[in-house]
């Protein structure tokens, strides 16, 4: 799919420099997401320590993806990348249930942020590929998103390895985008 | 459509290909010598082996002969002997003249074959995956933890006590990923092999300001080694430092030294914390590339961070 394709479902939102921000627990797959978004290379993924960035500039858009690493001990640090956030992606290693609650725990958090507040985040329920995996509606249920009411929300099962999905939640961020209203 | 480009990649290529014949021709009949020959009698009085090694490597992959342009990627190391009676028959060496010859020019090859089997054992042991299933697999994940932590055990299998060594959570079987069970080795050959420096390093991951999770940034040091040496860029290293074919081991020595360095650079850099580990690193990582480009590039024991840092002294 590509970084540029997405860019063009920004059009409308000319001269804006779009800031999504990518976060979840170590193991989520967060890189590889991104990189799957980028169309470059995912088989020698190392854990992130710091941050990755990837920004694509199209015509009057730029759009800036910041990967932060997902381990406990740098999880402080995430608030240093809040500000001026345009679209939050959470992502989700379906197949790690024993780390359901933990994770619940973060997203929570990260939905209090004053911050991050208004801020439409996707839920990316990521390793579908893997037999063990758990559905995005039981996800959905477990982490209780239905009770998320001050912002737009969406879960979407993926496979950041196999790409599958990914276009579908990137669809909805761009719409959603639309509607928010912000400058 | 006149495509310009083309035409020019074309002349380009004719003149080189003009040019280097003439040049050779002449060297030819000045000094009585190929061009095999005379690298190889340059390689006894230069410093730089690589540019030997190098030189003969070109020689063979621009050479008139199908089988001598396919000889460093088809050749085994193991049938060396046989590519070598190949370049001495179609380069028209006279061993009985000068049987000084035969020996170094074997060598020279199993560098240059040696090279390439390095990156497939490299590759390898890469694409196999850490399996927590694995007895094999898991006893060098124990071995790491008893050689980096002498005399303390740990409570259980699943424990945070595996972020003190710096993986990132309380199983590290999820942090090889790309790098498989090659992430692993490389950590327990540099805490085997290199106590000491690995101690040190440990020590510098624990700092207050300056640490880092030592296990991971291992794994990054691993993916790195790894891409200079399938880009090329450790020929100079190996040409110069591995007479014959490198072995898995000597690729570990590198990768010691190159996270050693890091360590150096970290602490040159003095971050404010973690987060700017990739700032640094890639900073690293392009400093490395121009000292492994020079042709006397070594990364051996006397190779320091101010020779990587200051290349142009």
């Amino acid at each position: 799919m590509g970084l540029l394709s997405i860019l063009r479902k920004f059009k409308t939102q000319p001269g804006k420099e779009l800031r999504i921000l990518l976060l979840g627990l170590d193991n989520a797959g967060k890189t590889t997401l991104l990189k799957n978004l980028a169309s470059e290379d995912i088989a020698h993924i190392t854990p992130t320590q710091g941050f990755n960035i990837k920004s694509v500039v199209s015509d009057d858009i730029k759009l800036n993806v910041w990967d932060i690493g997902g381990q406990r001990k740098i999880r402080p640090y995430w608030k240093n990348y809040f500000e001026n956030t345009d679209v939050l992606i959470y992502v989700i290693d379906s197949s790690d249930k024993k780390r359901f609650e933990e994770t619940g725990m973060e997203l929570t958090e990260l939905l209090e942020e004053e911050k991050l507040q208004g801020v439409p985040v996707m839920i990316f329920a990521n390793k579908q590929d893997l037999v063990n995996a758990a559905k995005a509606s039981e996800i959905a249920e477990g982490l209780q998103l239905l009770s998320i009411r001050d912002r737009a929300w969406q879960i979407q099962a993926c496979s950041a390895v196999s790409g599958e999905g990914v276009k579908d939640g990137m669809d909805w961020i761009s719409k959603n985008l639309k509607h928010s209203g912000k400058k | 459509m006149f495509n310009w480009d083309s035409v020019r990649r074309f002349a380009e290529t004719v003149y080189i290909y003009v040019v280097r014949a003439t040049f050779k021709w002449v060297l030819h009949v000045l000094t009585g010598r190929s061009e095999v020959e005379r690298l190889l009698e340059a390689a006894v009085k230069s410093k730089n082996r690589a540019t030997t090694v190098y030189g003969i490597e070109n020689a063979l992959l621009l050479s008139k002969s199908l089988a001598l342009r396919q000889l460093p990627d088809s050749c085994p190391p193991e049938h060396v002997g046989s590519a070598v009676q190949l370049i001495v028959k179609s380069k028209a060496i006279d061993f009985g003249k000068r049987p000084s010859v035969s020996r170094p020019l074997a060598l020279v090859v199993e560098q240059i074959v040696g090279y390439r089997r390095l990156i497939q054992l490299v590759e390898a042991a890469r694409r196999e995956k850490y399996d927590s299933i694995d007895g094999t697999h898991e006893a060098k994940l124990f071995q790491l933890w008893a050689l980096l932590k002498p005399g303390v055990s740990l409570e259980k299998r699943i424990t945070k006590q595996w972020q003190e060594i710096g993986f990132q959570g309380n199983d590290p079987a999820t942090d090889f990923r790309g790098m498989g069970l090659l992430g692993l080795e490389q950590l327990v050959y540099l805490a085997h092999f290199e106590k000491a420096e690995a101690q040190m390093m440990l020590s510098l991951s624990h700092h207050p300001k300056l640490g880092f999770p030592f296990a991971i940034a291992g794994i990054t040091m691993t993916s790195l080694s790894r891409e200079l040496l399938n880009t090329g860029l450790l020929k100079n290293h190996f040409y110069n430092a591995v007479l014959g074919v490198p072995v898995l081991v000597d690729f570990h020595r590198v990768y010691c030294r190159i996270f050693s360095l890091f360590c150096a650079a970290w602490k040159r850099a003095d971050p404010a914390s973690v987060m700017e580990f990739n700032v640094v690193k890639e900073q690293f990582h392009q400093n490395l590339i121009a000292y492994l480009r020079k042709d006397n590039a070594k990364l051996d024991s006397a190779c320091n961070i101010s020779l990587i840092y200051d290349v142009s002294t």
